[in-house]
């Protein structure tokens, strides 16, 4: 989904077109947020995780504080979300940091995420994040069932 | 600053005469700003420069209390601004001649020109 290009012509500066690109997503892939076991969103800064909570559905708009506070990202948590450390972790890589969340949540779908793999991992939701909060990209990616 | 280019080039030489002006689409009479080539409404290639009221309101800002330029180091803290012009389009801005502290959503503006370094840069104070 492309919203705009400068900031100033945003339709909106606290909804994104994430909501847009993960109700597609999910809708193709006949799953719901609920269903997700992990989470691997581009995190460019911090708001960004934030924003990508709410507006792809795990939890309601303006909650999304509320939401990293009361779960457990790590691996080892109830909620993990960017196991590979993300862009916050190690630096945004240009082009290829959208990548990493990508090839994280198919290592771990793999069952390939050495030293970090969540155990029993069905379900991974990838969003990229373009331009300035104006281009979404959601993808949900699952092991063969 | 950005540097003056073909399409944007009109923009700042009104500036320089402390003029505000917007595109308005030849076709569909949309008002446009950034200066584009061809109008985001219906992709239409004849776009006209006109005057703008130069009032309108703040649509969001934040304060700068440490500077991200050097040239700015002078200025903190100051406010930088999405002006939503009455004639519809918005643009980012500074918003000068007040208390950043005052500052807020839905203020009321009118454009002021500031005189820097050879150019001339739109910036926005509150109206009386």
């Amino acid at each position: 989904m492309l919203t705009h290009a400068s900031p100033t012509a945003a339709p909106s500066l606290t909804d994104t077109a994430i909501a847009d690109a993960a109700r597609r997503a999910f809708g193709t892939a006949g799953v719901d947020p609920a269903d997700i076991g992990l989470l691997s969103l581009y995190d460019c800064y911090t708001i960004t995780v934030l924003l990508t909570l709410e507006d792809a559905g795990f939890c309601a708009k303006g909650e999304g504080g509320d939401f990293v506070d009361s779960h457990d990202l790590r691996w080892t948590g109830d909620r993990p979300l960017n196991t590979h450390g993300g862009q916050l972790s190690y630096g945004q890589a240009g082009i290829a940091g959208g990548m990493s969340h990508v090839t994280e949540a198919v290592l771990q779908l793999q069952s390939r995420a050495l030293g970090r793999q969540v155990p029993d991992l069905e379900l991974a939701y990838v969003n990229g994040n373009g331009g300035i909060m104006s281009e979404q990209v959601g993808l949900v990616l699952g092991t063969d069932r | 600053m950005t540097d003056p280019g073909p399409v944007s080039e009109p923009y700042w030489r009104a500036a320089g005469r402390h003029e505000l002006v917007i595109q308005r689409c030849g076709s569909c009479d949309e008002p446009v700003h950034y200066p584009r080539p061809t109008c985001p409404c219906c992709g239409h290639r004849e776009l006209h420069w006109e005057r703008a009221s130069g009032r309108g309101r703040v649509h969001t800002f934040t304060v700068a209390r440490r500077p991200t330029h050097a040239a700015f180091t002078d200025r903190t803290p100051y406010v930088i601004a999405i002006v939503k012009l009455d004639e519809g389009p918005r643009l980012t801005t500074n918003i000068v001649d007040c208390d950043p502290d005052s500052v807020h959503v839905g203020m009321g503006v009118e454009v002021a020109f500031e005189d820097r370094d050879g150019r001339t840069l739109p910036v926005f104070r509150p109206t009386p």
